[in-house]
C-alpha cells in the first residue's frame, strides 16, 4: 500500500513540475509579455524567441510612461539572462532621460519604444550622452502621441533624447500653418506664380472634354544619374539606361483639361513604364515617387523626380498643371534638388 | 485483529486524504500556471507586428487584426482608425479574417462581416477608418461564442512600402480608436472607456 502511494505522490509532484514547465520553461510568444520586477528576462525566453525565430513583445512602464522592447528572434546571436528594465523620466521639456537597467551588451539589438502622451512637431530626435549625439531616434505615433523608437544593444547605458530641430521645409509648413496673418502662399502651400506662367488648376475643378485633343511632347530622362554613379543605390544600377534616356521626346495625344500627371500615368502605361506615385493632400496634388524603379532618394538624399514644361519648373504638384496644346514635358531626375538639372535658372 | 483492522483503515483514510490534497494542489497549480495572463480580462485588439521587411521589396505583406476575446454581450456593430505614415506606406485593402458573425438569428457563424472601407481616402488621409454594421439590428452580430481558442483574425490589412522606404525605418500602424458596439451601449467594448485594449502593428525595415 506505502508503496502505491509513494508512487501516487511521485506522480502528482512530476504533474506539478510539468505545470510550473509550461509556465517558466517556455512563454507564449504572442502575448505581450510584462517585464517582471527587477526587469531580468530569463535566458530559457531569448533561446525560445531565436529557436522559434518569433518576434518577442515586452512590456513596462516607468513614472507614468508605458516603454515597451520589441525583440526579433532573428537578431538574437548568444542567448543569456537580460535585464529589460527602464527608468524613464522627462527631465526638462521635452528632454526625456533614459536609464537601462542592463549591465553590458545583450548581445543583440532591440527595439525599444517609448510612449509620450503629447505630440511632437518634430520629425526626428537623437539621443546624447554627454551632450554628445550617440544614436539617432526614430518618431512614430498617432495624431495626439509620439512614440521614440530607438535600437539599442544594452550597452549604452543612459542617455537624453531631444527633438531635433525642424527642418527649414518643415519650419515653413508649421509657420505656415501657425500663421494667422495673411499669407503669399495658396492653400497649398505653393508660393506665388511668376508672372506669364501657368495659375495651377485644382483637381477637383479640372473638366476633360473628351470631344476636344490636343498634342504636347512627353520625355523622361535620368542622365543625372551617370554623373552620380557612386550615390546610386547599387540594386537600381541595372534599371539606368545606358544614355539615361527612358523615353525619348514622344508626341503624345490628350484631352482638354487634363493635367501632366493624368498624361503621365497614360504615357508610362502604354510604353510599359513603371510608374509609382502617392497623393499629397497638402499639396493637393500627386507626388512622383518612382519611374522606371527609379525613386526618390535612389541616387543621394537630395534626388527625385522633376518636372518641366516649356523650359520652367513648375513650383507646384503635377496633377495641378493643366497641359495646352503643344506643351513640351520632360520628366528629369535630379540628384542635387534640381540645381543639376537647371532648376535655379528658373 | 478487529483493532488492527481498524487502524489499517485509518491509515488508508489518512494516506487517501494525503493523495487527494496533493491532486487539488497539482491541479490548482497547473490552472494557475498555465492558465492565461491576468491581464488579459480585457479584451486586445492587436495588429501584428510582422518579421522585418526590406526596404528594397516592394512585394504586397498582410498584417492580421486579432482579437483576443469579446464580452457576453452581441456586437452588431464595430469599428476602428489606424493611422499610418502615407508617405511610406501604402494601404492597398482589407482582405476576410476568419472571425464569424451570427448568421440569422439562432443559428451559429459560417458567416463574414462584410467590412466597409474607403483605400483611396485612407491613402489621402493616413486614415485607415473601417466599418462592420449589422443591418438587422443584431442577427448578424459579432458573438464570443464564434470565437476560436486562438487566432482569431477579426480582419488583415494589406500594404506595400513606398520608395521612400529606407534601412531603419520604423513605422507604426497606431489604433486611433476602436469600438465593438453592442445594441446596450454599457456593454460596449471601447478604447475611450477601457473595456477594449489595443495593440499597435511596428514595421521594422531591415535590409
Amino acid at each position: 500500500m506505502r508503496r502505491r502511494f509513494s508512487f501516487l505522490w511521485a506522480f502528482i509532484i512530476l504533474i506539478s513540475l510539468c505545470a510550473c514547465q509550461g509556465n517558466f520553461g517556455s512563454v507564449n510568444l504572442q502575448d505581450a509579455i510584462q517585464i517582471p520586477e527587477g526587469g531580468i528576462i530569463e535566458e530559457n525566453v531569448i533561446r525560445q524567441l531565436k529557436s522559434e525565430n518569433a518576434i518577442g513583445m515586452f512590456y513596462g512602464q516607468s513614472n507614468g510612461l508605458k516603454y515597451e522592447w520589441t525583440i526579433f528572434g532573428s537578431d538574437i546571436a548568444e542567448t543569456k539572462d537580460i535585464k529589460l528594465e527602464v527608468t524613464i523620466d522627462e527631465v526638462k521639456d521635452r528632454e526625456i532621460n533614459v536609464t537601462l537597467s542592463q549591465d553590458g551588451s545583450f548581445g543583440f539589438y532591440g527595439l525599444l519604444s517609448i510612449h509620450l502622451t503629447e505630440k511632437w512637431a518634430e520629425n526626428s530626435a537623437t539621443a546624447y550622452q554627454n551632450e554628445q549625439p550617440v544614436i539617432s531616434v526614430s518618431l512614430t505615433g498617432g495624431k495626439n502621441k509620439t512614440i521614440l523608437n530607438c535600437n539599442l544593444d544594452g550597452s549604452l547605458k543612459s542617455f537624453v533624447i531631444k527633438p531635433d530641430a525642424l527642418s527649414e521645409e518643415d519650419s515653413v509648413s508649421k509657420e505656415t500653418e501657425d500663421d494667422t496673418e495673411e499669407s503669399t502662399k495658396d492653400q497649398y502651400l505653393t508660393d506665388p506664380i511668376p508672372e506669364g506662367k501657368p495659375k495651377p488648376v485644382e483637381p477637383e475643378n479640372q473638366e476633360v472634354d473628351k470631344r476636344k485633343t490636343y498634342t504636347c511632347t512627353f520625355s523622361i530622362e535620368c542622365s543625372t544619374i551617370l554623373n552620380n554613379l557612386e550615390q546610386l543605390d547599387p540594386d537600381k544600377l541595372e534599371m539606368v539606361p545606358s544614355g539615361g534616356v527612358i523615353l525619348p521626346q514622344t508626341k503624345v495625344t490628350f484631352y482638354e483639361g487634363e493635367s501632366v500627371f493624368d498624361v503621365l500615368q497614360r504615357v508610362c502605361k502604354e510604353h510599359g513604364i513603371h510608374m509609382e506615385s502617392s497623393w499629397t493632400p497638402i499639396y493637393n496634388s500627386a507626388y512622383i515617387e518612382g519611374i522606371h524603379n527609379l525613386y526618390e532618394f535612389d541616387c543621394g538624399s537630395l534626388s527625385g523626380w522633376m518636372y518641366h514644361v516649356n523650359g520652367w519648373y513648375p513650383n507646384y504638384g503635377c496633377s495641378r498643371y493643366q497641359l495646352k496644346d503643344g506643351d513640351v514635358v520632360e520628366w528629369r531626375y535630379t540628384c542635387d534638388l534640381g540645381n543639376d538639372v537647371g532648376r535655379g535658372m528658373n | 485483529m478487529a483493532g488492527r483492522g481498524e487502524g489499517a483503515d485509518k491509515k488508508k483514510r489518512s494516506w487517501i486524504w494525503i493523495a487527494g490534497i496533493g491532486i487539488l494542489i497539482a491541479v490548482v497549480a497547473f490552472l494557475l500556471l498555465n492558465g492565461k495572463d491576468s491581464d488579459s480580462g480585457v479584451p486586445t485588439l492587436m495588429i501584428e507586428t510582422p518579421q522585418k521587411l526590406s526596404a528594397s521589396k516592394r512585394d504586397e505583406f498582410v498584417l492580421d487584426v486579432t482579437i483576443s476575446d469579446l464580452g457576453e454581450a452581441r456586437y452588431p456593430a464595430m469599428s476602428m482608425s489606424v493611422s499610418f505614415d502615407v508617405s511610406r506606406l501604402e494601404f492597398l485593402g482589407i482582405e476576410e479574417g476568419n472571425v464569424f458573425i451570427l448568421n440569422g438569428e439562432n443559428s451559429l457563424g459560417q458567416q463574414l462581416p462584410d467590412w466597409s472601407c474607403d483605400v483611396k481616402n485612407s491613402n489621402e488621409t493616413g486614415m485607415i477608418n473601417i466599418m462592420y454594421l449589422d443591418m438587422t439590428g443584431g442577427k448578424y452580430a459579432f458573438s464570443k461564442e464564434l470565437l476560436a481558442e486562438e487566432d482569431n483574425v477579426v480582419l488583415r490589412l494589406r500594404f506595400r512600402l513606398r520608395g521612400s522606404v529606407r534601412k531603419g525605418d520604423i513605422l507604426e500602424l497606431n489604433f486611433e480608436d476602436a469600438v465593438f458596439a453592442a445594441s446596450n451601449e454599457s456593454e460596449s467594448l471601447a478604447i475611450t472607456t477601457d473595456t477594449l485594449k489595443t495593440k499597435n502593428g511596428r514595421l521594422v525595415i531591415g535590409e
